[in-house]
């Protein structure tokens, strides 16, 4: 073939995280290579799910259960997968990884330029010192080797590319940022919120801050993205480009450089390292399609390929000088995964406001940020949650269940059901060495390659932490006056919260971590990890912004060092 | 990606007993189609319409009538039902499902009728009705896959709220004037 193979950085991995290193690396002027498992992604053609009524589907969004079967036994139990979406994930059924049995873990995958950038949920929560202080503080995992002071211009950088909807609020533990105006609540909400801040004067309810365009900037226009239309059907794709995902924003601006490369169903397999220099040559990928396998060179290395992904490349790496894996003389590559555990909360029914009503699906909920363990509170857990929920009135699917059929039973239908709230937690995982990733010692895949064999549960402290999640959410909702209240607790499943992280963490210490305070490998200084494989901890927020400026910063950091001859 | 995005959640929670179990375990959903683009139940001019479609179709328009918006029959919901049937189900879970329906049949004879297709319409009400007030399952799993394949369809945009592009999200309007319940749900 006689297209290049050099570059000057080549980034495995388009969606959140290498999305944004293309983009950087693009803007500063260095030829870039993305490389990209899955397939490739055009807007005017691939939202094939878009814009489709229900009645012009085949089963009106459902998944005929063979399909399901064959295709989607893991990635069905995501909420997210249905008729019009499920050409963005991935074919459960030629990519095997492995788990113990009693150790069930649900890996969500994207397959195609933009991963899971175009299915994400678009909530977008800084962290604060609480999160980066909190391995030290209480000795679970490494200690951060970077405060918010570090990231925080870079959640400005970010967040003002992306585009973040939300409300100035002034929290501690909840960092604002250079926002869009925010969504609005409906009426019981904002009920339950001035209900629920009298009687808790430690808990805050806000709109959700959420990756929506609710107005437009020039920057943002200038990309040919446009205003949140309020369809609530994003993970369709969004030809609009209102939510912010690679292929609405940080692609485009990295092409329009003319720096970008873009090779799609290529499967990066291993890093090629040379021991003369002790650096990375580049990367060996497949073709998905063709079956051939082409090595690039580069002078840096971006993983972004997802956290699970990134580590399974790491590992796949070792050599005669790396034989635990790549750059892991620490022997750390692999351990502390987490996820958020969730599945945990309250819902009740709201006896007002039956006169009132709202048009339009708000892409977007409500967020009760974390108020466990900060300030005077202290439980007997450590770490915190926050809970992401709000209120609606249900349609035909809810009213359909009363009593009754013929001209008056139709009739009803016209009305929407009672106003029903609901809360759910998003938990803070302890980083645990137990819950870590290894390459199988004899199932392989496809392609003959080791599976990713991945054991993760809940720490006794998760546990609990569960168990004042749902009385909390109930004890809350009961005290805003709602009624019918329950609260559940559910199997909570790792990996279904779609947070999965750690394995190579950042530290100060080359002895017990991977990276170091710029996501640089510490044994490997032109290998740089920046998606969730980096977190040394998980805290409770939602984590892409989080990816989003350590992947930025880090670009900023590699690109002064090869500018002055270091990398 | 991803957290969920609780607030249509909370009607897809409320989705109880579409979700089944199948005797095998395997899980259903007792939904599908889309020859609700064909009118009503008519089969190729040649062949018979099958009885079990036949029921289909009058319990439907039962449960969906004609009113000032088309009713069920008018939405293609029996075709609906036939596709399900045939593409959806098993052969194994359509045949038991079929037979179930005899269920109507009695509850009609109870009504002093030969059967369900030939009683009056009194009679197919109160049939229904009785069915209904025993909580059949055979009933109301019938009358929500009937409900589905309504508000799934064409003809329900003009029975209630079709709005895919809604532009602006309105966060707080007095009922009338959001106008009916919304037909579509997110995601």
């Amino acid at each position: 073939m006689s297209e290049t193979t050099e570059f000057d950085v080549i980034v495995v991995g388009s969606g959140m995280s290498g999305g944004w290193a293309a983009k950087e690396f693009c803007e500063k002027g260095f030829k870039t290579l993305v490389l990209e498992r899955g397939r490739s992604i055009d807007p005017m053609t691939d939202y094939v799910g878009e814009n489709v009524p229900p009645w012009e589907m085949e089963f009106r969004g459902e998944i005929h259960p063979d399909e399901i079967n064959q295709k989607y036994p893991r990635q069905s139990k995501c909420y997210a997968l249905n008729e019009h979406t499920k050409t963005f994930f991935i074919d459960d059924s030629e990519n095997p990884y492995s788990h113990p049995e009693d150790q069930p873990f649900s890996w969500i995958r994207g397959d195609q330029v933009g991963g899971r950038s175009l299915m994400w949920a678009r909530q977008t929560y800084r962290w604060s010192d609480i999160d980066f202080e909190a391995n030290k503080k209480d000795g679970h995992g490494v200690d951060w080797p970077i405060r918010y002071a570090d990231l925080a211009p870079w959640y400005d950088h970010c967040e003002r590319f992306v585009g973040v909807s939300g409300s100035i609020e002034n929290l501690p533990q909840l960092p604002d940022g250079p926002f869009l105006p925010p969504m609005e609540m409906n009426c019981v909400e904002k009920d339950i919120k001035a209900k629920l801040e009298s009687a808790f004067d430690d808990r805050k309810m806000i709109i959700g801050r959420a990756a929506h365009l609710t107005e437009p900037t020039e920057e943002h226009l200038a990309l040919g993205r446009g205003a949140c239309q309020n369809r609530a059907m994003c993970q369709r794709g969004c030809s609009f480009g209102a939510f912010f995902s690679s292929v609405s924003a940080t692609l485009p601006a990295a092409r329009r450089t003319g720096n970008l490369t873009l090779v799609s169903d290529s499967h990066v397999v291993s890093l090629t390292y040379d021991p003369e220099t002790g650096k990375a040559t580049g990367v060996r990928a497949l073709n998905r399609v063709t079956r051939e396998t082409t090595e690039y060179t580069a002078r840096v290395v971006f993983l972004c390929a997802s956290a699970l992904a990134s580590l399974h490349i790491l590992l796949s790496s070792a050599s005669e000088e790396m034989p635990n894996g790549f750059a892991n003389s620490s022997g750390a590559l692999g351990l502390g995964i987490m996820d958020h555990h969730f599945r945990v909360g309250a819902s009740g029914t709201h006896p007002g406001f039956k006169d009132r009503y709202y048009t339009g699906r708000r892409p977007n909920g409500i967020y009760i940020p974390r108020f466990r363990n900060i300030g005077d509170d202290q439980q007997d857990f450590v770490r915190g949650y926050g809970f992401q929920g709000g209120a609606g009135r249900g349609s035909w699917r809810s009213t359909s269940r009363q009593k009754g059929f013929g001209a008056d039973y139709k009739a009803s239908l016209r009305t929407p059901a009672d106003w029903t709230f609901g809360i759910g937690g998003f938990g803070e995982m302890l980083p645990q060495d137990s819950n870590r990733v290894t390459l199988h010692p004899t199932k392989t895949d496809a392609w003959g390659l080791p599976q990713l064999h991945i054991e993760c549960s809940l720490s006794a402290n998760d546990l609990a932490m569960r168990e004042d999640m749902a009385a909390t959410a109930k004890a809350m909702l009961e005290a805003a006056g709602l009624e019918n209240v329950s609260s559940y607790n559910a199997d909570p499943m790792p990996g279904l919260g779609i947070h999965e992280m750690g394995g190579a963490r950042m530290g100060h210490d080359p002895a017990t971590s991977v990276l170091g305070k710029f996501n640089q490998c510490h044994d490997v200084q032109n290998v740089f990890v920046t998606d969730g494989a980096a977190m040394s901890s998980s805290a409770c927020q939602n984590p892409s912004i989080t990816y989003m400026a350590l992947t930025a910063r880090a670009a900023d950091y590699a690109a002064t060092q090869m500018r002055e001859g270091q990398l | 990606m991803t957290e969920r995005k609780p607030f249509p959640e909370i009607d897809r929670l409320n989705r109880r007993g579409v979700l089944r179990l199948t005797a095998g375990g395997m899980m259903i959903l007792p939904f599908a189609s889309s020859i609700a683009a064909c009118s009503g139940a008519q089969s190729p001019a040649s062949e018979p319409i099958p009885p079990h479609i036949q029921l289909v179709t009058q319990v439907s328009e039962l449960i969906i009538p004609q009113t000032d918006t088309p009713g069920a029959i008018a939405a293609g919901v029996p075709a609906y039902i036939a596709k399900v049937l045939t593409d959806w189900f098993s052969a194994e879970d359509s045949e038991a499902m079929i037979a179930s329906w005899a269920a109507f049949d009695e509850a009609a004879v109870e009504q002093g009728a030969a059967d369900f297709l030939t009683a009056s319409e009194a009679q197919k009400v109160a049939a229904m009705t009785a069915m209904e007030a025993s909580d059949s399952a055979i009933f109301e799993d019938l009358k929500q896959l009937v409900v589905f394949a309504y508000y799934t369809s064409e003809a329900a945009t003009e029975e209630l709220n079709y709005d895919p592009v809604p532009g602006e999200f309105r966060a707080c309007l007095p009922l009338d004037e959001a106008g009916p319940a919304a037909m579509l749900y997110g995601h």
